[in-house]
């Protein structure tokens, strides 16, 4: 057997172990470790499945992970969610589907303080449904715009997403937090560019609320400006090179729990509640992180990323076409695999692919986590769409598709710009201060 | 399972105060502490693999969940037993192999790079933590065998 057919065979294995509800991590191990003992010998490949969960489990860097985790779960008990809610409330309220636009606005501003999708989702969704629905909003909007608000916490440093793609392409985690910002608030307007063009067309979806007094405007800002003082630390202190990400972690997580104590947040229960969602979350990255560690160097025994680069260049394509290729393979794929399972199973393979084809490897880390983001909100499977589900628990499934649609919409031109204008990611962390 | 997870989450708070510790010291008292990494890596160890089995047990380790809507739920229930029992061989493996890596590192005397401490013992916690998932697992394919459902509800 040539190692490309054993490579192909590994993968098929991979796709048959995931479609029958294997742990992706465990998953990758198993294919990594038995193609790896195949391809090059067992002893080598019982000793990597000894050994890689130890290196990884005790990478200093990765400390980053389970601390940016805690202070986004902090922040959730904080309470921050209905300062940010009513801050935004108060400044787009007013506008066409503003309570809408303010659930976007606060959702964005939630993102800078939480690293996971979900957890956007479950917050920003508990405080600002009850509202949408007080004012009467369209359901389709109200759900459509909580799942797709909530994606922009993967791609709004600190993100999960930039981290694990950080690792498994040794990239750096700072500068793709950096390179995700001025993405982010693009994507923030589209989402609330959509917004307002659903609402000119059909204005019962979202009818405007009452104007906010400038001086109560100001009140508000004021309640939210706890939040901004730990997003300025924190990712502030990143881009002057203050802080690795690790520190930023550490301190805007200890900034949280501090202003959790502050405001009474802190009870037994909650914080026990806290750190187990931390602890959860933290080990289910690691097993995917370990898994696909196990995983990379089988593939790259295979030859498959090589074979595919020559299959690419052989077909004469431009680099553009090849790029489109690979992004429509992601958004299809995206639609039935997990986000994170999908990063670790396709980079060993993808991330060769596009610096062969002289593409910033940071620029496609940003590009990545907004196709992770479609993936997050299109049928069959997205996950934040299950999440809204789970919180407007009346609202049909359909509906909540059919929500959806014009901001996966406004995904699709936030990549389209970001595919033509690539500096929109790579200007901050070009001018960051090492 | 619970209580290991809450030793694992006692783990992170000291790793985010000695982290915050390490920033005071070199900023303000302009004395840098090099060991602190040493001790974060350690910690993480611990936070990582005594959290393995709780995040197991209530199902948060991310899965494809498409069988179960196609298939008959005999069909699942089958399946459910070969993988669960699959990931046990794996998970099983994994501790073996890293407590052979641990006797190793006893035998080299292989510590972190600037207090020393020993790698061995936490080579020991990530057997331990191994194992313990390794049950959480037995106990899913004991639970997916008379066809109960798999996980237990998890804090969210």
């Amino acid at each position: 057997m040539t190692p490309t057919l054993v490579g192909i065979y590994g993968l098929l294995g991979l796709f048959a172990l995931l479609a029958l509800r294997m742990p992706v991590g465990i998953a990758m191990a198993v294919v990594g470790t038995i193609g790896f003992g195949v391809l090059n010998s067992w002893p080598a490949a019982m000793a990597q499945l000894g050994r890689e969960p130890f290196v990884i489990g005790s990478s200093f860097e990765l400390v980053v992970i389970p601390l940016f985790v805690l202070m986004g779960n902090l922040a959730s008990i904080s309470g921050m969610s209905r300062d940010l809610y009513q801050a935004a409330y108060s400044w787009f309220g007013h506008w066409r589907g503003g309570l809408a636009s303010a659930t976007i606005a606060a959702c964005a501003g939630f993102a800078a303080v939480s690293g996971s999708s979900v957890a956007s989702a479950v917050t920003m969704g508990r405080v600002a449904l009850p509202e949408m629905r007080r004012y009467k909003y369209g359901s389709r909007l109200s759900t459509g715009c909580i799942a797709a608000g909530g994606t922009l916490g993967i791609l709004i440093p600190p993100s999960t997403g930039f981290v694990i793609y950080a690792i498994l392409t040794e990239e750096s985690i700072g500068r793709l937090f950096l390179a995700g910002i001025l993405p982010g608030l693009l994507l923030t307007a589209l989402f609330m560019i959509a917004i307002y063009i659903q609402c000119r067309i059909k204005p019962e979806l979202g009818p405007s609320g009452p104007k906010t007094p400038i001086r109560e405007k100001f009140t508000a800002l004021r309640q939210a400006s706890a939040m901004v003082v730990i997003v300025i630390v924190t990712i502030g202190g990143i881009y002057i090179g203050a802080f690795s990400p690790t520190e930023a972690a550490g301190v805007g997580a200890f900034l949280a729990l501090l202003l959790a104590l502050v405001r009474r947040r802190v009870t037994t229960s909650a914080m026990a509640d806290v750190l187990l969602r931390t602890v959860r979350t933290t080990a289910l990255v690691f097993l995917i992180i370990v898994g696909a560690h196990i995983f990379s160097p089988f593939i790259a025994l295979t030859n498959i990323p090589e074979d595919l680069a020559a299959l690419l260049g052989d077909q004469s394509m431009s680099r553009v076409t090849a790029l489109l290729i690979i992004l429509l393979t992601y958004i299809i794929l995206g639609t039935f695999l997990e986000g994170f399972a999908m990063l670790v199973l396709t980079l060993p393979i993808v991330h060769p692919l596009i610096i062969a084809l002289g593409y910033d490897p940071i620029w496609f880390g940003v590009v990545m986590v907004i196709v992770l983001e479609m993936g997050l909100i299109s049928p069959p499977v997205g996950v934040n769409v299950f999440v809204v589900k789970g919180i407007a628990g009346d609202v049909p499934m359909s509906d909540i598709f059919l929500g959806i649609l014009p901001f996966w919409f406004a995904m699709g031109v936030c990549l389209l710009l970001l595919v033509a204008f690539p500096q929109i990611a790579l200007f901050l962390p070009n001018t960051m201060i090492n | 399972m619970r209580h290991l997870a809450l030793v694992a989450g006692v783990a992170l708070l000291l790793l985010m105060m000695l982290t915050v510790y390490a920033v005071v010291m070199r900023y303000i008292f302009n004395a840098p502490i090099l060991w602190a990494l040493d001790v974060g890596r350690m910690g993480l160890v611990v936070l990582v693999f005594f959290g393995l089995g709780y995040c197991g047990l209530t199902g948060g380790h991310i899965a494809v969940d498409f069988i179960s809507v196609i298939a008959p739920p005999r069909f699942v229930k089958i399946i459910d037993v070969i993988i669960r029992a699959s990931c046990f061989v794996l998970v099983a493996l994994m501790a073996w192999f890293g407590l052979q890596q641990g006797l190793d590192a006893i035998e080299m005397g292989e510590g972190t790079n600037e207090l020393e401490i020993p790698l061995a013992p936490f080579f020991g916690v990530l057997a331990f933590g191994s194992v313990v998932y390794c049950i959480v697992l037995l106990v899913q394919v004991s639970r997916a065998a008379r066809g109960e459902p798999i996980d237990d509800p998890g804090e969210s």
